[in-house]
């Protein structure tokens, strides 16, 4: 039996079980899902938890139903969240693009696994990164969660639904297998550790009320269905009406909006861990359970004599361009270990933007990457310069 | 009384966009007149659609109203319905919308029987996208894509739904208006998932290519098609040949409707809680 | 212009109130009305090229057909007593305006 929000005891959760418990202490009261490994240790305390707080859990006849469902409720203006891995990923692609377009909040949770295609459904990676970011047709904003540690994705979560409201838009919640079913013990945050942001609600009355009047700001107040405000949502290109438009200038206007609602706030947004970077002189660029390795190896390095440090994204998008353009030019070079073919270095490479050794530690047979690579690679760059 | 059909649209994006003589205008009109029959409040009311001509339907309405993804309505309808289960939920969706890349979904709202009413506008033909055949075109007719005549055996929507699971099946037609919105008004009455659906002319995209371009030829090809299940009960098997049934299919009122099931597992589980609490 | 005509008959209770601006002079609700009340008229400010007009009012037999299955809600019947309730678009302007 799971426990509920509120313990103050230690848990003993899996990684999966406290993103379901955070987001019902975020306020989440509808989970639409369809099973899926490595995630779907979610949809089962959603389907057990749920109900005993009013809220609602569906299992869905597949992947892109769970998403239109999600949608759909968040308008109603519930909280909403969905669970899939790479697969399940793909599939609500087209349906993450409608939440983004209409701007509508929820939650999407990725438990990674090995891929293309059904690859190893229950092993470990980090490849879907570059499609978190760039998955659905089109341009848009991504916010998207890394968390490594437990306590950490507790309160990614909250974060990633505070996000959703805030920015009006789907958050990424980005888990790989290895965080999503590795169990820690854990203290479970108390709710004074932590904010909650609820969507803000239109001041104004119906007649006045327009679902993307951006005379409010950036994020224009939300209505829900059924609240008097009669409006109108749709996948297409849109004015502040929410009526469908072609007008060129418009269409612009509007999108630069979009990217702009998240993107003014990328400080904001990184969320970082820097660990031994006060002095360093080879950086180690990570994010999620590849970073518990990495920063062993770092500390092993440290220990034979070399400088090294760890940069590693809590929040990986937006991807924090300023500060690892800084640290790129006190550090000599980069090594970038994820579980993936080399996705993250070329953001690193981009946004270092300098001729510096940067190089990955790469693997994607489903295993964790040693931290002895990871060290040999920092070895290997101290000593040859690449 | 006179229907106040304005009262239900967004009379400043009138005219709508569809052809002249276009069969959705038709079900449109029969579906306010069935909402005004049941006295209906605008507020309390979403109008859920997919993609195509049908489904920009929503826009016109005075109300909840979510033009989703191609094929997806009933999904975003089933969490809105889910969500806010005290609140009326209609999905209107096209013939290509529902039964091809939404295929899925609708049986699967069938099986649930979620108390949404879904109305499938039947035109036997994609018309948004340029006159593509459908998984309800008539074998033998011509499409954009089966320029040599189609070989697909196409979809009696009527009994994949009643096989399905939904409690209410009607088929209407858009050569009479008033018999269609007597199905819609009785399947948004009936608590569980309606289907309704209303076959209908896309001359522009069917007709076209079929010998039959003209609204009122269209319109009356369907008349001569279809025969009410009172009548047709009466007529010879060879009577029957290449006649389309209308009226009410299918009828259950004994199964349980999906957001009732949820609610009182909600109180069931709450129950046990509380003996813990 | 107005776009919207109100044809009142004289021996009996009816109203047909036409919007010339909806109507895409589709033809169906002429061809649905048996008495001949309803003729399609060729109107060159419209894109369809033709638009509905009531040809006599007195044929009218309040059937209502013609208002049941216009696909544009552009043509009502109605009792005298119901005109004052209806609403009306007031919307986009027609060509010829
Ligand atoms: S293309 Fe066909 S379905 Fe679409 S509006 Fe025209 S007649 Fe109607
Ligand atoms: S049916 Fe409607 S749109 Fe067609 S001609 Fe008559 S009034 Fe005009
Ligand atoms: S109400 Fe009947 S008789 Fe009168 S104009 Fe309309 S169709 Fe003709």
């Amino acid at each position: 039996m799971s426990n509920g929000s509120g313990r103050t005891d230690i848990v003993f959760w899996s990684g999966n079980e406290i993103v379901a418990e955070a987001a019902i202490a975020a306020g989440c009261r509808f989970y639409a899902g369809y099973p899926i490994t490595p995630s779907s240790e979610i949809a089962h305390v959603m389907a057990e938890r749920l109900p005993e707080v009013g809220g609602t859990f569906i299992q869905m006849e597949d992947e892109i139903a769970s998403m239109g469902a999600i949608i759909g409720a968040s308008l109603t203006g519930k909280k909403t969240m969905t669970a899939t891995s790479g697969p399940g990923f793909s599939l609500k692609m087209e349906n993450i693009g409608y939440a983004y377009m209409a701007e509508v909040p929820c939650v999407v949770v990725n438990v990674m696994r090995g891929g293309p295609s059904t690859g190893l459904p229950t092993a470990l990676a980090q490849a879907d990164v570059m499609q978190t970011r760039w998955g659905t047709h089109g341009d848009h904003p991504t916010i998207a969660l890394t968390p490594a540690y437990h306590r950490e994705i507790y309160f990614s979560t909250i974060k990633a639904f505070n996000y959703a409201e805030k920015y009006r838009i789907p958050v990424m919640l980005l888990l790989d297998e290895v965080i999503g079913h590795m169990s820690e013990g854990m203290k479970v945050p108390d709710p004074s550790e932590y904010e909650i942001f609820n969507r803000i609600k239109p001041s104004v009355p119906p007649e006045k009320y327009f679902p993307y009047d951006s005379s409010f700001g950036d994020v224009p107040p939300m209505a829900s269905y059924f609240e008097g405000f009669r409006f109108h949502v749709t996948g297409l290109n849109h004015t502040k009406t929410g009526f469908p438009t072609t007008d060129p200038d418009i269409c612009q206007r509007e999108e630069e909006r979009m990217i702009r609602k998240v993107m003014k706030d990328a400080e904001a947004l990184a969320d970082l861990e820097e660990y031994q970077l006060d002095d360093a002189e080879i950086a180690v660029f990570s994010f999620g359970s590849t970073a518990r390795g990495a920063r062993v190896a770092v500390d092993e390095a440290r220990k034979q004599g070399i400088k090294a440090g760890l940069l590693r994204a809590i929040t990986l998008w937006p991807f924090p361009d300023r500060q690892v353009h800084e640290l790129a030019s006190r550090v000599k070079a980069f090594v970038v270990p994820e579980v993936n073919l080399g996705q993250m270095i070329l953001e690193v490479e981009r946004t270092a933007h300098r001729d510096m050794p940067i190089v990955g530690v790469n693997r994607v047979g489903g295993v964790p990457i040693p931290p002895y690579e990871i060290l040999s690679k920092i070895k290997e760059v101290a000593r040859n310069g690449r | 009384m006179a229907v106040d059909y304005l009262h239900y649209l967004r009379a400043d994006k009138l005219p709508h966009m569809w052809c002249p003589g276009c069969g959705i205008g038709i079900v449109v009109k029969s579906m306010i007149g069935a909402i005004d029959a049941l006295g209906w409040d605008k507020n309390e009311t979403a109008v859920v659609s997919g993609i195509g001509c049908t489904s920009r339907a929503p826009g016109y309405m005075d109300m909840n109203t979510l033009h989703t993804t191609h094929g997806r309505a009933l999904t975003f309808a089933t969490g809105v319905k889910m969500a806010a289960p005290d609140k009326h939920v209609i999905v209107i969706a096209g013939d290509g919308d529902s039964s091809a890349i939404g295929g899925n979904h609708f049986i699967h709202a069938c099986r649930r029987n979620i108390d949404i009413t879904m109305i499938i506008v039947n035109n036997n033909i994609y018309g948004m996208t340029g006159g593509q055949f459908s998984p309800t075109t008539p074998y033998g007719a011509k499409a954009a894509t089966t320029p040599h005549g189609n070989i697909d055996p196409a979809f009696d929507l009527g009994q994949l739904a009643i096989g399905a699971g939904a409690t209410y099946v009607a088929r209407g037609s858009v050569d009479n208006g008033r018999m269609l919105q007597k199905y819609l008004k009785d399947g948004m009455a009936h608590h569980g998932f309606s289907v309704i659906e209303a076959l209908s002319n896309c001359h522009t995209q069917f007709g076209r290519r079929n010998k039959m371009s003209d609204p009122v030829v269209m319109v009356e090809w369907i008349a001569n098609k279809v025969v009410t299940k009172a009548k047709a009960e009466k007529m010879p098997p060879e009577e029957l040949e290449g006649k389309i049934i209308t009226g009410e299919l299918h009828r259950n009122d004994e199964r349980p409707e999906y957001t009732d099931e949820y609610s009182q597992l909600i109180q069931r589980v709450q129950k046990k809680a509380g003996v813990h609490q | 212009m107005s776009n919207i005509t109100r044809h009142y008959a004289q021996g009996k209770d009816i109203v047909i109130i036409i919007d010339r601006n909806l109507c895409k002079g589709c033809d169906i609700c002429v061809q649905v009305c048996t008495p001949g009340t309803l003729e399609l008229v060729d109107a060159p400010d419209k894109w369809e090229g033709s638009v509905v007009q009531v040809k006599d009012v007195e044929l009218c037999n309040f059937c209502r057909l013609c208002e049941i299955q216009c696909p544009d809600f552009a043509i009502r019947v109605v009792k005298k007593a119901e005109e004052e309730g209806l609403t009306m678009a007031k919307g986009k302007k027609t060509s010829a305006e």
